[in-house]
């Protein structure tokens, strides 16, 4: 028996709820979207926000590339490529500059993005307050009145333990100088790529029915002190396949005698660098 | 008798999402409906093409221009509430210049929900840049002047008042002609003292 799917999976009620909550997440830049959550057939945490995200935007023309940690070829990015395969048909490529949706988990990949591209991240934790606060009602709170105090003195306390902001990803951002958002959990690498992004940034959190936004060319900034600004993580060593300086490298340790190596996250980059090379 | 709507629901609507996602994120610049479904006389297609996306039975419609006969085929093809009020609308179709509630009246959303707030589809004729206010804000690579025909001088001041509560605010398409414009509560208008464009 051959099993028909409604184009992209979700119904079409589905869609248009989140639809409308897509857009008012775009007109509230960072601000977090409550959303009815479906059950997918994949559990929370395998990037059920990102795939419905994905399916309520996704067309017939798009061409879909899936990253994991930045590589094309993850078991979670191989399945939510053939997933959206199987109930699009749509086109999918492993190339950055060819695709016009790019589903994600945790990188944003190192080619820039250009104008009309969308992005879509898989969120496992949109409240960049959780930690410090459990409750969604003081949260939502305190969003209300832009009150972020918590999180600076969660920074300062690094500095004040470590000597510097130790949080490596999931690093807090100020989207449009109002609301705190979590970038989901990118390395803090990536977070000058959200600043003015030639891309649309959308944010799909399925466990905690959340969506979030940010527009092209929207301000970002990563939060930091005078005495302290914001800096991303460097390697002494180049990506040992491609040779970049630039990109966000891997440590694989290569035998039992503590062997090092360091590659490019990000397959297409590392890859197309190697071919032109 | 009734007549038809998108030609492929699906597909159409999707389309039509899209193009208002653009519209949306890169507030103020006139974008093409790709799929313009048959429409009753006095409601625009393009207009017509937003409603079928954005409506269903969980929100309410406020649409005082909608002729009886359109209020039947929109009824038939979105399954959509009236709300009784525009304080209580979602969504609202007014058709720019006619009589329509002050958009202080409409919702706003609350501080812990901004999102819970009213989205309105205008019916224009077109765009102009002529004697357009300047825009910017997210969304906004430089500054951009455009309003639709119609707009003046009061209709912004009005549309400033009712968003300078951000993240408090409504939120707007305008379309008209197979075109659309959005524009977000997070849009701001320029200094007419510093330069545009």
């Amino acid at each position: 028996m051959k099993i028909e799917f409604n184009f992209a999976f979700l119904d079409e009620n589905t869609k248009r709820m989140i639809r409308r909550g897509l857009l008012k997440a775009v007109a509230i830049p960072g601000y977090q979207v409550p959303f009815g959550s479906r059950e997918m057939p994949l559990p929370y945490g395998w990037g059920t926000g990102g795939i419905q995200v994905t399916a309520s935007v996704i067309g017939r023309d798009d061409c879909l590339k899936v990253i994991d940690q930045g590589a094309d070829d993850t078991t979670n990015a191989v399945n939510i490529r053939s997933f959206f395969q199987k109930v699009t048909g749509v086109a999918t490529t492993t190339s950055t500059a060819r695709a016009s949706l790019i589903q994600t988990r945790h990188r944003i990949p190192e080619t820039p993005l250009r104008p009309g591209q969308i992005m879509v991240f898989q969120v496992p934790e949109p409240e960049p307050l959780r930690t410090l606060e459990a409750s969604e009602q003081e949260t939502r709170t305190l969003h209300a009145y832009q009150d972020y105090g918590l999180m600076h003195v969660k920074l300062y306390e690094d500095i004040a333990r470590h000597g510097h902001i130790a949080t490596s990803y999931d690093y807090p951002v100020m989207v449009n100088g109002r609301y705190l958002a979590s970038p989901s959990p990118i390395p803090k690498f990536d977070n000058p790529k959200l600043h003015h992004s030639p891309a649309l940034l959308l944010f799909g959190a399925g466990r905690e029915k959340r969506l979030h936004a940010i527009p092209p060319w929207t301000r970002v900034e990563s939060l930091a002190f005078d005495d302290h600004p914001f800096e991303v993580q460097g390697w002494e060593a180049p990506c040992s396949l491609c040779g970049s300086r630039d990109s966000y490298l891997d440590e694989i340790v290569t035998d039992n005698a503590g062997s090092r190596l360091y590659v490019c996250s990000d397959t297409d980059y590392c890859t197309s660098r190697r071919e032109e090379a | 008798m009734l007549s038809a709507a998108f030609s492929d629901p699906v597909h159409d609507s999707q389309q039509t999402f899209r193009a208002m996602l653009s519209a949306l994120a890169e507030p103020m610049i006139p974008g093409t409906l790709p799929r313009l479904p048959e429409a009753p006389a006095t409601l625009d297609p393009a207009c017509a093409a937003i409603l079928l996306t954005l409506l269903d039975q969980q929100v309410r419609l406020w649409a005082p221009d909608l002729t009886e006969e359109a209020q039947r085929w929109l009824q038939f093809h979105t399954a959509y509430t009236s709300a009784e009020s525009p304080e209580q609308a979602d969504i609202l179709w007014l058709v720019l210049g006619h009589e329509r509630p002050p958009l202080a009246r409409l919702k706003q959303g609350e501080l812990r929900f901004p999102d819970r707030s009213a989205t309105v589809v205008w019916q224009v004729e077109g765009f102009t840049e002529l004697g357009a206010p300047c825009f910017e804000g997210p969304g906004f690579q430089t500054p951009r002047r455009l309003q639709p025909l119609g707009a003046d001088a009061a209709f912004w001041h009005e549309w400033q008042q009712c968003n300078q509560h951000y993240p408090l605010g409504i939120d707007m398409f305008f379309a008209g002609n197979g075109q659309l414009v959005g524009l977000p509560r997070s849009s701001r208008l320029r200094e007419e003292s510093q330069a545009c464009m």
